[in-house]
C-alpha cells in the first residue's frame, strides 16, 4: 500500500502561493508519518498559483529531508493531462544525488537495464567540492 | 539499450504528445534550453491568467450573430481577488442584476448564452466566435428562443446561474477560459445546466472541455454541445444523467 496526497493541485482557492503548498506539504507528510503510513507526495503547483518551479525545488528537498516515501516523475515536471507541473525524473534523480538518497532496488535493477542508472551512484557535483 | 538510443526512440514519441519527452540531461538536472522552454511556457501560462477579456472585441467579433448583448460583472472586483475568493466569482454584482432586469423575458427564454473570462480570457477572445459562428446554425434550425448575449468578467461557471435566474431562462450554456497548463494556455470550456439558480451544484451540470486548437474542434463541440441544448430542452434536464450521444445520434 502506497497512501499518497496531491498537494497544491487546486490552486490558490485553496493554497494561494508557494509557501503555503510547502506548509501543506510538510503537514501532510507529517501526519501520514504520525500514522506510520507510507506516504509520499505529488508536489505541484497550477498557473493560477503564486508559485513556480523553485517553490518545488526547495520543498522537495524540505519533504526528502523530512523522510517523503515517494514524489512523482513526470517529463520535464509538466503533466499535460491535468495542466499543472508537478516533480520530474530529473527532480527526483537530482534530490537522490544532493541527500545520497537510492531508488528502490527493484527500480534500480530497471534503471540498470534501461542504461539510465549511471547517475545513480555519483554524488552530487555539490557535495563533491564540499568534500 | 544505451541512453543515445533511447533519446532517438523518446525523440519519435514527442510528435505524437506535447509532454516534454526525452529532453536529455545535464548531469542530473535538464539540459539550459529545456529549462528555458519551461519558463517560457510558464510566462505564457501566467499571462493567459492575467491579462483580462477585451470584451468589446469579443462584442465585434460576435455583432453578426447577436446584435443584442450585455456586458456584466461578478462580485470579484479585481483578479486577485477573483483567485482568492471564488464565491464572489459566482455572484453578480448588483448593477449588473439592476441592468438585466430590463431585459428579463416575461415569457422566459430557452437559451442564454454567457461569455465567461474564467482563467484564461485569451482562450474566450481566441475560440468564443468561431464556436458560435459553428454552433448558431444549429440552434437556428432547432429553432431555439435564446436572450441576449452575456459577456462577464470575473466570472466562475456558476455566474450563468444568477444571470439566467435574473433573465428567465430554461437552459444557460456558459463558455470559459479554462485553468491555463503550460501545453494548452487557451483552452475553452463549456457547460450547459438545466434550470439554473444559485445554489444548484455540479452534478447538474454538461461539460465539453479542452476546445482549441490541438484539443476538441470547434465542429465537434458544437455539434456535441447543440445535441445536448435539444435534449436537455426535450428531457428537461442536465448533468450526470444527460449522456453526450450526438456520434450516435449522427448515425442515425
Amino acid at each position: 500500500m502506497l497512501v499518497n496526497s496531491v498537494v497544491g493541485f487546486i490552486g490558490p482557492e485553496y493554497l494561494y502561493d508557494g509557501k503555503q503548498i510547502n506548509r501543506a506539504a510538510l503537514e501532510d507528510l507529517f501526519c501520514g508519518k504520525l500514522l506510520g503510513l507510507p506516504m509520499g507526495l505529488d508536489l505541484c503547483y497550477t498557473n493560477h498559483a503564486e508559485a513556480d518551479q523553485n517553490d518545488m525545488d526547495s520543498i522537495l528537498v524540505q519533504i526528502a529531508v523530512a523522510g517523503c516515501g515517494f514524489v512523482m516523475g513526470v517529463p520535464g515536471a509538466d503533466d499535460v493531462m491535468l495542466n499543472y507541473q508537478s516533480t520530474s525524473y530529473h527532480d527526483v534523480q537530482n534530490t537522490q544525488r544532493l541527500l545520497g538518497l537510492k531508488p528502490a532496488p527493484e527500480f534500480t535493477r530497471w534503471l540498470e537495464q534501461q542504461d539510465l542508472a549511471a547517475e545513480i551512484n555519483r554524488s552530487h557535483p555539490l557535495i563533491q567540492y564540499l568534500k | 539499450m544505451k541512453i543515445t538510443n533511447t533519446l532517438a526512440v523518446l525523440a519519435h514519441l514527442r510528435e505524437l504528445s506535447p509532454a516534454r519527452i526525452g529532453l536529455g540531461h545535464s548531469g542530473s538536472s535538464m539540459p539550459t534550453a529545456a529549462n528555458l522552454d519551461f519558463a517560457w511556457a510558464h510566462a505564457a501560462a501566467r499571462d493567459a491568467v492575467y491579462t483580462a477579456l477585451d470584451t468589446q472585441a469579443v462584442a465585434e467579433q460576435l455583432q453578426p450573430l447577436f446584435p443584442v448583448q450585455l456586458t456584466v460583472q461578478s462580485q470579484a472586483y479585481d483578479r486577485e481577488t477573483y483567485l482568492k475568493r471564488p464565491d464572489l466569482g459566482k455572484l453578480l454584482h448588483d448593477e449588473s442584476a439592476d441592468m438585466l432586469q430590463q431585459w428579463k423575458s416575461t415569457s422566459g427564454y430557452a437559451l442564454t448564452i454567457v461569455l465567461c473570462d474564467g482563467l484564461s480570457p485569451q482562450a474566450i477572445q481566441q475560440h468564443a466566435a468561431p464556436f458560435l459562428e459553428h454552433l448558431f446554425p444549429m440552434l437556428q434550425h432547432a429553432n431555439i428562443a435564446y436572450a441576449p448575449l452575456c459577456i462577464a468578467t470575473q466570472g466562475r461557471v456558476a455566474l450563468g446561474d444568477a444571470i439566467s435566474e435574473v433573465l428567465s431562462s430554461q437552459l444557460v450554456l456558459v463558455l470559459i477560459g479554462e485553468r491555463p497548463g503550460l501545453s494548452s494556455p487557451h483552452s475553452m470550456g463549456a457547460y450547459l445546466t438545466y434550470n439554473p439558480f444559485p445554489g444548484i451544484t455540479d452534478n447538474h451540470r454538461n461539460c465539453l472541455s479542452n476546445i482549441h486548437a490541438q484539443g476538441l474542434s470547434y465542429a465537434s463541440a458544437a455539434q456535441s454541445c447543440a445535441y445536448l441544448i435539444q435534449e436537455a430542452l426535450k428531457q428537461k434536464l442536465t448533468g450526470v444523467v444527460l449522456k453526450n450521444n450526438s456520434s450516435i445520434a449522427a448515425l442515425k
